[in-house]
């Protein structure tokens, strides 16, 4: 139990980034620390109750540490060896980088006063942005080191010059965005972190660890509360109070947040209980389910802390921690797998861990899927990072391999950690946590719009021919503009009943139609109706919607592989399954001009027969209809084919000839005016009504 | 025709704010000797007095009688064109010009006459083809191969110009108009070394040209060297006051230079001297967002905007004034705008605002 606690204390809660080796305990001697009577007593009892917490060496003790050093320190603030303690406390804490000024005062009071003071020290300038003085430090300090103690750490000095390096780049190329504090509705003086959104931004899912969290009791390990997850709605464009969820997603135990589906009907969580891992809840109404671990092939027998399901629902990206070392029992790195869904079978394959282009022999967390499918968003203390975990972005390309790991840069990124980063469908906006300085108290959420490039435009101009008094003008500045593009459509929206307009908890299939295959499938929610699918463009998608004793419903959405970002707003009425109710089936294509059935209708002609097998009482009628070019008579005629085209396909595949009839009805009962292209093509449709029901 | 002599003198005419050089074709005659059949070319003579006077509508009215009365009358039509070029009738001069060419077509000045024309119409597809007509029918001044040098540079072919521009020079070493144009021309090209080596060249024939400092100013902050680049446009400015086309120059060397406080006071003064200026309104908005004052910036872009409604950078500027203020909606809607009035950079953005 023990061990396992210290695993998720670890994972779950950001760890600190220090490196290789733990720092020194440095014991101090009354003589040298006194300096008078007054005030010593109670000096060096804080100093010894300081000792004993820092001795202790647990992340929470730290803290305790700290407090009673800072009380002796006011009575000797001069002693090289207190001020390096500080600073080894203050590096164990959230306010790292208040480690600076002990560090430089015990190193400049005596620079021997531990053999790795200077690291530290290289370590508090660091965090500070002070890149070159970390770098000129670290190299000094390297200098200075035996064989046997360079064989040791060089790894790790040669990492922190690199990040040196890199946040020396990074600061020169800021990254344009606003970041906001998400604000006391969602943060608190207490930690806050992984963020987690649905696809329209409405819903916010995070991990709080506050005093009133479930069982209301500390971890022993770290001395802060249970992690418990809370939710805030979003209500005209402002987050509302949070509430924690109840059980059975909140326990007294761990409970995290680790990622949610894009149409915010699916919670993955991670719970400390029952030997830990990755669990998942749907959304049923109102209530959540009772949150069952994902499959073994995720979840397996090694440690698993993050996963996110990419929106075509067949495939899982999440976090696996490697062996520990078993010579130095140093804890494996973490990296990032995929696992993916057998069509056929339905089973999850065994999650294979990503190429070396995206993990590194450091840690990977925090995987994020966009809903394009084809973005991942990870934090990493490897790649080009400035310290701490960083956060990166990477692509599939065409040929489905991950392109080079991109830095998102500062400010987003800082030398401390940046973590469990997530982005809203439309690409704008973006949700992490970090420590900053206007933050409520230790992690707060925090949340990034991503603006525009930079590219003002200056116009100068010149008499450049003599000859000719107006000046000639030219642009003086103009960058190229590089915008990511987001090639989604996320189609949101209602399911009710068509008379009654209550809400429907209906199934959602979404057909590649080139393909006829179910390539999402998903349901709205029982108690509001709400539906969310995201499409990445360069498809034409059959969006189906059924429900038990409902005529199916069917939409299509040809989406060319250039569309960018949309969100379409579609709300769709079931008709029950009596006489006179009619659908218009979206999915079905002719061949221009001709009755010819293309083969991308296969899909809605199957469910037509799957309708009939299931409700072998109802009669229906197919009519074709057409728009109004072209004389009556070839409409007619058109249309009464392409009825009877539908028909006989339905007929050759078992239904009986006597529940089936076919009408054409040419261009007598337009739906829409006939004007536009558009309209006509609305117009050229076949139609399913139910005629008897026995 | 032994009874007439001929003589040719030239008449500075100016075509809008142009100077050129044409040529009325000026036959003085006694009319004492004047033999039969000679209609044609009293007529033409007393074109030629009222042309002199100014009369242009008498003269045309005069050559018009001459051709009337000598149907292949070259400088007839020819001195017709140039009094119909001096009332702005360019259509009517170009018709005469061609009529001249169709009767003969050597007829050197003729070519260069139409040439210009078409020049001053900013056809100047059709402006080179005579100037090249003019010379390969013997004009060989050295102006005619500089407005041949405009005509490819204004095409963009700077080769071209500048091979035109160096024959001129050939023809007349004191040429500063060649040695700008040349210059200008190797900027175009980003030869900016060579660019700077014409510019100083114009500038020692010619010191008081304020232009040929403005130009090698920018130059120079083409070049990066802007320290020189403001060193220029300042003797620019001293040889021309109210030069605010080089003050918004130098405004922009000090944008460059981030020195953003001193670029605004160089785009002050430039609207200063020109209140209609939206270049330096909407450069002074770009400097005033680089100071993070970003309500100044917009500001500025508005008076960029009243005084070019059309103004689609000014716009775009504006609109990421107000993305930093955080008025996406009011950005979107500029960006909108800009890409309305044919700034594609501005598509990307637009779609963003979905």
């Amino acid at each position: 139990m023990g061990l396992f606690k210290i695993k998720i204390i670890v994972i779950l809660i950001v760890s600190l980034s220090s490196g290789a080796y733990a720092q020194q305990f440095l014991s101090i001697s009354k003589t040298e620390f006194k300096t008078k009577d007054e005030g010593f007593k109670e000096a060096w009892k804080n100093l010894n109750e300081g000792n004993d917490a820092f001795i202790q060496d647990i992340k929470g003790t730290y803290k305790i540490a700290l407090n009673h050093y800072l009380e002796a320190n006011r009575y000797n603030p001069n002693t090289a060896k207190l001020n390096y303690l500080i600073g080894i406390c203050y590096l164990n804490t959230i306010n790292k980088n208040n480690a600076m000024s002990y560090l430089k005062k015990a190193f400049n009071t005596n620079e021997f006063v531990s053999n790795d003071v200077q690291y530290w020290l290289a370590i508090a300038y660091q965090l500070n942005y002070k890149f070159k003085l970390a770098k000129e430090h670290l190299k000094k300090y390297k200098q200075n080191l035996s064989p046997n103690e360079l064989l040791l750490q060089s790894k790790t000095i040669k990492k922190r010059i690199e990040e040196c390096k890199n946040g020396i780049n990074l600061l020169n190329n800021p990254t344009r965005v606003f970041i906001d504090n998400m604000g006391s509705a969602i943060n608190s003086e207490y930690p806050e972190y992984s963020p987690v959104i649905s696809a329209d931004e409405n819903v916010l899912y995070y991990t709080s660890r506050r005093p009133e969290t479930m069982g209301n009791k500390k971890d022993p390990i770290d001395f802060e509360y249970y992690e418990d997850i809370y939710i805030s709605l979003k209500a005209q464009g402002e987050w509302l109070e949070s509430d924690p969820l109840s059980k059975p997603i909140n326990t007294k135990y761990h409970d995290a947040t680790v990622s949610l589906a894009p149409d915010g009907q699916s919670l993955f969580i991670f719970r400390s209980s029952k030997g830990g891992g990755i669990l998942e809840s749907v959304l049923d109404g109102e209530d959540w389910s009772f949150p069952a671990p994902l499959p073994r092939t995720i979840n397996s027998s090694k440690y698993e802390n993050s996963a996110c399901l990419a929106s075509d629902g067949k495939t899982v990206y999440f976090v696996r921690q490697g062996e520990e070392n078993p010579i130095t029992g140093e804890a494996g790195d973490k990296d990032i797998y995929v696992s993916t869904k057998n069509p056929i079978t339905q089973q999850w394959s065994e999650g294979k861990a990503l190429s070396s282009v995206v993990n590194t022999d450091y840690d990977e967390d925090a995987v994020f899927i966009h809903p394009d499918g084809r973005t991942l968003f990870f934090s990493s203390k490897g790649h080009n990072g400035m310290g701490g975990f960083d956060i990166f972005k990477t692509e599939l390309d065409e040929n489905g391999r991950f392109t080079k790991p991109q830095n998102l840069g500062y400010p987003i990124n800082t030398t401390d950690d940046d973590i469990f980063f997530v982005l809203a469908a439309n690409g704008k906006y973006g949700y992490f946590s970090s420590v900053r300085p206007d933050g409520f108290g230790d992690q707060d959420i925090y949340k990034i719009t991503f603006l525009s490039p930079e590219n003002l435009i200056l116009n100068t101009e010149d008499n450049l021919i003599a000859s000719i008094a107006k000046p000639i003008s030219a642009l003086s500045v103009e960058k190229a503009i590089e915008i990511k593009k987001i090639r989604l459509t996320i189609v949101k929206g209602l399911i009710n009943e068509a008379l009654t307009s209550e809400a429907i908890g209906a199934d959602i299939e979404i057909i590649d139609n080139e393909k006829n295959e179910i390539v999402f499938q998903s349901q709205s929610n029982s108690s509001t109706g709400k539906y969310l699918v995201a499409l990445p463009s360069g498809k034409n998608y059959g969006l189906v919607v059924k429900a038990h004793n409902y005529l199916f419903h069917s939409e299509n959405f040809d989406i060319p592989a250039s569309s960018e970002y949309q969100v379409i707003e579609k709300n769709i009425e079931l008709l029950s399954l009596e006489i006179g109710s009619k659908v218009i089936l979206k999915n079905i294509f002719f061949e221009t001009g001709s009755a010819k059935l293309k083969n991308e209708s296969n899909a809605e002609l199957y469910r037509i027969i799957k309708l009939m097998k299931t409700y072998p009482s109802i009669k229906i009628e197919i009519s074709g209809h057409t728009d109004n070019v072209g004389s009556e008579k070839v409409n007619l005629q058109l249309s009464e084919n392409r009825a009877k085209a539908v028909v006989d396909y339905i007929i050759k595949q078992g239904i009986s000839k006597s529940n089936l009839s076919y009408k054409g009805k040419g261009f007598k009962h337009p739906i829409a005016s006939n004007k536009t292209s558009i309209d006509r093509q609305k117009n050229r449709r076949v139609e399913f009504e139910i005629i008897e029901n026995n | 025709m032994k009874n007439l002599f001929t003589l040719i003198i030239w008449a500075a005419i100016i075509f809008f704010s142009q100077q050129l050089n044409a040529q009325i074709q000026n036959d003085s005659i006694s009319t004492l000797i004047v033999a039969e059949n000679q209609e044609a070319e009293l007529a033409y003579n007393m074109g030629i007095t009222n042309f002199n006077k100014g009369r242009y509508e008498a003269a045309i009215a005069n050559f018009g009688e001459a051709i009337k009365n000598k149907t292949n009358f070259d400088k007839a039509y020819f001195n017709r064109a140039s009094a119909k070029v001096e009332l702005g009738d360019f259509d009517g001069a170009i018709l005469d010009f061609k009529n001249t060419i169709g009767i003969n077509s050597s007829f050197a000045k003729a070519h260069f006459g139409l040439a210009f024309v078409y020049f001053n119409q900013q056809d100047f597809d059709l402006a080179l083809e005579n100037f090249n007509g003019a010379i390969l029918n013997g004009y060989s001044e050295a102006n005619v191969f500089y407005y041949a040098g405009v005509c490819n540079f204004q095409q963009s072919k700077y080769p071209n110009a500048i091979e035109q521009f160096s024959k001129a020079i050939e023809k007349d070493p004191r040429y500063t108009y060649a040695y700008n144009d040349r210059a200008s021309c190797k900027r175009k090209a980003e030869d900016f070394e060579g660019a700077i080596e014409d510019y100083t060249k114009a500038i020692e024939l010619e010191p008081e040209m304020a232009i040929f400092y403005n130009n090698r100013g920018s130059a120079y902050r083409k070049k990066g060297d802007f320290e020189d680049a403001i060193s220029d446009y300042d003797y620019a400015i001293s040889l021309k006051e109210d030069y605010f086309v080089a003050y918004n120059n130098k405004g922009t060397a000090n944008y460059e230079l981030k020195n953003y406080k001193n670029a605004i006071i160089d785009f002050e003064k430039a609207v200063e001297l020109n209140p209609e200026y939206a270049f330096a309104y909407n450069n002074m908005g770009t400097a005033k967002m680089k100071q993070k004052d970003y309500k100044g910036a917009i500001e500025a872009f508005n008076k960029a905007i009243d005084a070019d409604p059309e103004y689609n950078y000014a716009y775009f500027n504006r609109g990421s004034a107000k993305e930093m203020l955080r008025d996406f909606d009011a950005a979107c809607k500029d960006w909108t705008k800009a890409m309305e009035l044919g700034y594609e950079g501005a598509k990307s953005l637009v779609e963003q605002c979905k």
